[in-house]
């Protein structure tokens, strides 16, 4: 199924449009790194809030960071398929970049969880500035998972076969 | 130059050059710190250039020790990094563009830390960020995008 996945990738016009110029590489690279920047540096800020650091912050404040996040998340999105269409053979059985697939996932669940746990209760929480145990827990696991999947990311090239 | 020579045949730069994992570690650890002090940056540089005005300034600076924190990990990633191929990088352009660009963001970053200390909680009460100050902001994410890309580019050019 993977092979199938891979033998049309390398037929689409991305992957020729990807390789049609030396510096698209690149230029994606350099884009894939600026787009994690902002989701991390967004998500820093939400999630040590709702971890209970940063307490001079009301929690759905640091939500207007949510903008960045997803201009990041956006930006590696599309760099991401890219790099995939370009390269599919390298990328489908390199085990780097399917764990990291499967962080991603993960990530986009633990969003999920914590909008209908976190912040849908939030009018539940004792103290406003402080939150649950249960926030702090998805909060952190959020940070978690996001630099795991740039640890992954990183090490692509060097694990597998490259 | 006999230092830089020194350096490459330490055993700290060989592990890096040779091993494995050494310079896979490495890099994964310049990355941590890149995403933690260009990320923190880059939201108390748009925070003053006007974007997310609720959240108050002062309480971003406090963020700050976390964003040092990264470029410690970064300067000591770095260093290991660089030791491994110390003669090439010491006179690769890239290189020097990327070093020089961080040089230059620190100092500004200095300068905008000492400005949040002063001005901060007047801007937070409503008072308006200087033009000066924002024209730092502009800069200082222009000088860190400029050392992502020089970066970037060290793996790419001779």
């Amino acid at each position: 199924m993977i092979q199938a996945l891979v033998d049309w990738a390398i037929t689409t016009p991305m992957n020729g449009w990807v390789l049609s110029w030396n510096w698209t590489w690149v230029i994606l690279e350099i884009l894939h790194f600026v787009g994690l920047t902002l989701l991390l540096g967004g998500l820093l800020v939400i999630d040590l809030r709702f971890m209970g650091f940063l307490k001079q912050i009301p929690p759905m404040v640091t939500h207007k960071l949510l903008a960045i996040v997803f201009l990041g998340f956006t930006i590696n999105l599309v760099s991401g398929i890219l790099f995939f269409f370009g390269d599919p053979g390298r990328y489908a059985i390199n085990i780097g970049f399917q764990i990291k697939f499967g962080l991603i996932i993960l990530a986009g669940l633990n969003v999920l969880w914590f909008y209908f746990k976190v912040v849908r209760t939030m009018n539940t929480w004792a103290d406003v500035d402080s939150p649950p145990a249960s926030a702090k827990f998805i909060a952190s696991t959020s940070l978690v998972l996001w630099f795991a999947v740039l640890i992954c990311g990183r090490l692509i090239p060097y694990v597998g076969t490259g | 130059m006999a230092f830089l020579e020194w350096l490459e045949y330490s055993a700290l730069a060989d592990w890096v050059a040779t091993s494995t994992w050494g310079y896979p570690i490495m890099l994964t650890a310049h990355s941590i710190g890149l995403a933690i002090i260009v990320g923190i940056l880059l939201v108390l540089n748009l925070r003053l250039l006007g974007l997310f005005s609720e959240i108050a300034i002062v309480s971003l600076s406090s963020l700050l020790k976390l964003a040092w924190s990264g470029f410690i990990l970064n300067l000591v990633s770095g260093l290991c990094l660089f030791s491994s191929q110390a003669t090439y990088f010491a006179t690769h352009i890239a290189f020097l563009i990327k070093i020089t660009a961080i040089i230059l963001a620190l100092v500004n970053a200095a300068f905008i830390q000492n400005l949040i200390k002063t001005q901060g909680d007047y801007w937070d009460a409503g008072g308006a960020v200087p033009g000066l100050t924002k024209g730092l902001a502009m800069v200082s994410l222009l000088l860190w995008v400029t050392a992502i890309i020089a970066g970037r580019l060290i793996a790419y050019i001779d």
